[in-house]
């Protein structure tokens, strides 16, 4: 795994906007960043795509422990959606995504640092734009990521699932351009993948009585929303979602992976993993070193790491629910950019990764996405 | 065996999408002409007599045709992303019905829900 400066592509924003990707620049500074890149050998991308179908792997064990003692408090979700959760698993209710953030540096054993199992994003970078970025630059070279083929596939694959008429409606805040974004590329793969796919703004959702419906009183069978399901919960339509009238993908028992409570559980069952950082439910757990993050928080917000006798803290609005505590394992360092990997899982398998670099040691929704390739 | 997508097309976004983007033609309806202009900016030729059938007689306006931007439902957000958002004094169908909106999203802000 190395790092390799690279003279940007001319006409680059041109290029990226042409696919639709029109959040590269954030409030002035590059957010795609292809001034560089990462290359990586064919064994260290094998080795990527073990640890991340382990670590899948390990999750839905988890979860199944969870769901089976009842252990939701540990995860403060409200009780009446204990019985949502314990329904979408039952029902076998198939996920569409996710996203491990991996720390490794190409040596010794990629370590999990959190999954973003409920609302991850930079998918349309990962996915389409660093794809055309290899095909201009680095056309005889490979990359881990084959993310678009094989969502049109699990679209597919969950179509026996959804409405007879195919239809399903893609929902976020509509407001944030990234996951508008998102959103509108995964409405793209689920048309190809011969889905009737629909977009609501977030608060265009109605609710008559009885169901959700759109703004022409259709009734919502199926909703794609790219919006917590812990916001969800607790929001004045929240208690709606108990009414067994429609599919929501991510499907509920995903807030269980989404939330940091998951880490120290997985710790408990797994210790020693080579892939996992031990985590805890107490802060004494850790003497020196220790990541603090609190059970609800996106985006690094309230994330603090002490290390070396010294406190990093992200602001945020979160952690009114609680933290968990982790080893602090680094982020790896190439020049002054701590990078991170974010491993991608379609359905239930590895389907690519994206790389986001920060100059600080947390990563933030503006670290630098920066492509790669492996040969 | 290649790890990348053999072909990554798209259908919806992008340049090349984005004039077949949207789920078509919306129109708002008033109960007045003085309504309409109200919403409309007092143009005259945005507020036309309604003419469908369940309108039409009762004096009912419509607004000028409008679409919703990238294919997205927008309601009663006045946003960046969308040039035009139903108007404040139209009588939509489901202001009439008993659907209560605005019940999700309360807790986005700057941020986003994403992660």
């Amino acid at each position: 795994m190395q790092r390799e400066e690279r003279v940007p592509r001319v006409d680059w924003p041109g290029k990226v906007e042409a696919l639709g990707f029109d959040f590269h620049t954030i409030d002035g500074a590059v957010y795609w960043d292809e001034r560089a890149c990462y290359r990586f050998t064919a064994a260290e991308i094998d080795k990527l795509e073990a640890a991340t179908g382990e670590l899948q792997e390990r999750c839905i064990e988890a979860v199944t422990r969870v769901i089976e003692r009842r252990e939701y408090e540990r995860f403060r979700i409200p009780e009446p959606f204990h019985a949502l959760i314990e329904r979408s698993w039952n029902a076998d209710e198939g996920s569409v995504y996710g996203r491990f953030d991996l720390a490794w540096d190409g040596t010794g054993e990629p370590r999990m640092l959190e999954y973003n199992a409920d609302t991850p994003t930079a998918l349309l970078e990962a996915s389409v734009v660093q794809w055309y970025w290899m095909k201009d630059c680095v056309p005889a070279a490979d990359q881990f990521n084959s993310i678009h083929e094989k969502l049109i596939a699990r679209w597919g694959e969950l179509r026996g699932g959804l409405p007879a008429d195919g239809r399903v409606y893609f929902t976020c805040d509509a407001e944030s351009a990234e996951d508008r974004g998102t959103v509108d590329y995964l409405r793209d793969t689920a048309t190809q993948a011969g889905l009737d796919a629909r977009a609501i703004d977030i608060s265009g959702i109605g609710w008559d009585g009885q169901r959700f419906v759109d703004l022409e009183e259709r009734a919502i069978a199926a909703l794609f929303k790219l919006y917590p399901w812990e916001w969800l919960v607790r929001e004045e339509f929240g208690a709606n979602l108990l009414a067994p009238a429609m599919r929501v993908i991510e499907p509920a028992w995903k807030m269980l992976l989404s939330n940091k409570a998951i880490l120290p559980v997985l710790w408990e069952m797994f210790p020693g993993h080579p892939n996992l950082l031990a985590a805890s439910f107490e802060p004494g757990r850790f003497a020196t070193d220790f990541v603090k993050k609190p059970i609800y928080s996106r985006e690094g917000a309230n994330v603090s790491i002490t290390a070396d006798g010294k406190t990093l803290e992200a602001p945020g609005d979160y952690g009114d629910e609680g933290y968990i505590w982790q080893a602090y394992h680094p982020l790896p360092t190439f020049g002054a950019n701590h990078t991170v990997i974010g491993s991608w899982i379609v359905g239930e398998e590895p389907a690519g990764i994206g790389i986001r670099e920060d100059d600080t040691p947390i990563t933030r929704d503006t670290s630098r996405f920066v492509p790669h390739y492996f040969e | 065996m290649r790890k990348s997508s053999g072909r990554v097309t798209l259908v919806l976004i992008g340049v090349a999408a984005l004039a077949g983007c949207g789920d078509g033609q919306r129109r708002d309806v008033y109960k007045s002409q003085a309504d309409c202009l109200a919403d409309w900016g007092n143009t005259p030729r945005d507020c036309t007599p309604a003419t469908e059938s369940q309108h039409r007689g009762l004096g009912y306006f419509y607004g000028p045709s409008y679409g919703y931007p990238g294919g997205w439902w927008s309601w009663g957000r006045g946003t960046s992303w969308s040039s035009s958002t139903r108007g404040s004094r139209a009588i939509a169908s489901f202001s009439s019905s008993h659907t209560a909106r605005g019940g999700f999203g309360s807790t986005a802000h700057a941020s986003s829900s994403g992660g």
